[in-house]
């Protein structure tokens, strides 16, 4: 979406114009859903939390500054929104994210059976992988490797230095690094 | 992996470089660092190859039914509820100071509380239970 589109709606919405805020849900709410996902594990604790951050974002709006960006302001309100979902415990992280309820990238058609299972095999590693990483980490992959957010805007989201996201990346790759070794002593 | 390696090139920049983040003078510079070091060159092929797997992952987050429909009933809802329920706890209140106002024998005006006051339990009781039961409810996304 334009950013001068994008603020006028906002300016509307921050005036009490419910109407407004559907086209800003309907931009973000596929990217949202990709974090949520990578955060939560399975898509019914994923789409909780993408609507209640929505919500959250509709009631915080008044106190948005439209100057700034609105894409790194959200996802952070989506980002507290799956930690606090994840810690009231409620919910955990459960891998249900190869359910297939979920439509993941089309496969290449020149891709022959073995190859394919081979594919299957790895990403089902990646995901218990994933979940066996901390909070911190998995997130930051998430916003980095699935949602391919530039240094500077995962600082912001997760409101961290920009040197910072550098480091936590490196400790959190070598650790999903050393639970695929674990997992598969010959990764990659 | 090597924790000496972080001499030659910092995890910083390792990352940045790996994640496209460097400026042409320093990618020029670690390519060189990264020439010279063949276990440097290792670990960046691990991270270099789980970065592709991990991009592999990406899904097309198939939301099914977009999210508005609900986002816009618990934004705008709240205040028709509001109203309703002011405007039932006037009207309620106003019914009962008149039927109780009324010149009806009090037998009539105490079975008539007591059914008013079991039907409004019973519907309250109903509420509670669901309002209970949706954090759990498997079901709570299927749209008929």
């Amino acid at each position: 979406m334009l950013p001068d589109l994008e603020r006028e709606l906002l300016r509307k919405c921050q005036a009490g114009n419910a109407r407004f805020f559907e086209p800003i849900v309907r931009a973000y709410e596929r990217p949202g859903m990709r974090v949520a996902l990578g955060m939560m594990g399975n898509p019914d604790d994923a789409r909780d939390a993408l609507q209640d951050a929505f919500v959250k974002t509709w009631k915080s709006l008044s106190r948005f500054d439209l100057k700034r960006p609105f894409g790194p302001w959200f996802f952070q309100i989506l980002r507290n929104q799956c930690r606090d979902a994840l810690r009231s415990r409620k919910v955990r992280f459960q891998l249900e994210a190869l359910d297939e309820r979920l439509e993941m990238k089309p496969a290449d058609p020149e891709l022959g059976p073995e190859r394919l299972r081979q594919k299957k095999a790895a990403k089902e590693l990646l995901w218990s992988g994933l979940e066996k990483l901390s909070e911190d980490h998995r997130e930051i992959l998430v916003l980095k490797e699935i949602e391919g957010f530039r240094y500077g805007e995962i600082a912001g989201i997760l409101n961290i230095p920009e040197g910072t996201v550098a480091s936590r990346l490196f400790h959190a790759r070598r650790a999903l690094a050393d639970v695929l070794r674990e997992s598969r002593g010959d990764y990659p | 992996m090597n924790a000496n390696l972080s001499n030659q090139v910092s995890h910083e920049e390792l990352m940045r470089f790996l994640d496209g983040e460097v400026t042409p003078e320093e990618r020029a510079d670690i390519e060189g660092r990264l020439e010279a070091s063949s276990e440097l060159r290792r670990e960046f092929a691990i991270f270099r190859s789980m970065k592709q797997d991990l991009r592999g992952l990406s899904l097309a987050a198939n939301t099914g039914d977009s999210v508005w429909d609900r986002i816009r009933n618990r934004i705008t809802q709240p205040v028709g509820w509001m109203l309703a329920l002011a405007g039932f706890v006037a009207w309620l209140a106003y019914g009962v100071w008149t039927f109780v106002r009324s010149p009806s024998a009090i037998v009539v005006k105490l079975s008539t509380g007591a059914i008013v006051i079991g039907i409004l339990v019973l519907l309250a009781n109903v509420i509670w239970e669901r309002y209970k039961e949706y954090g759990t409810d498997p079901y709570r996304h299927v749209q008929r």
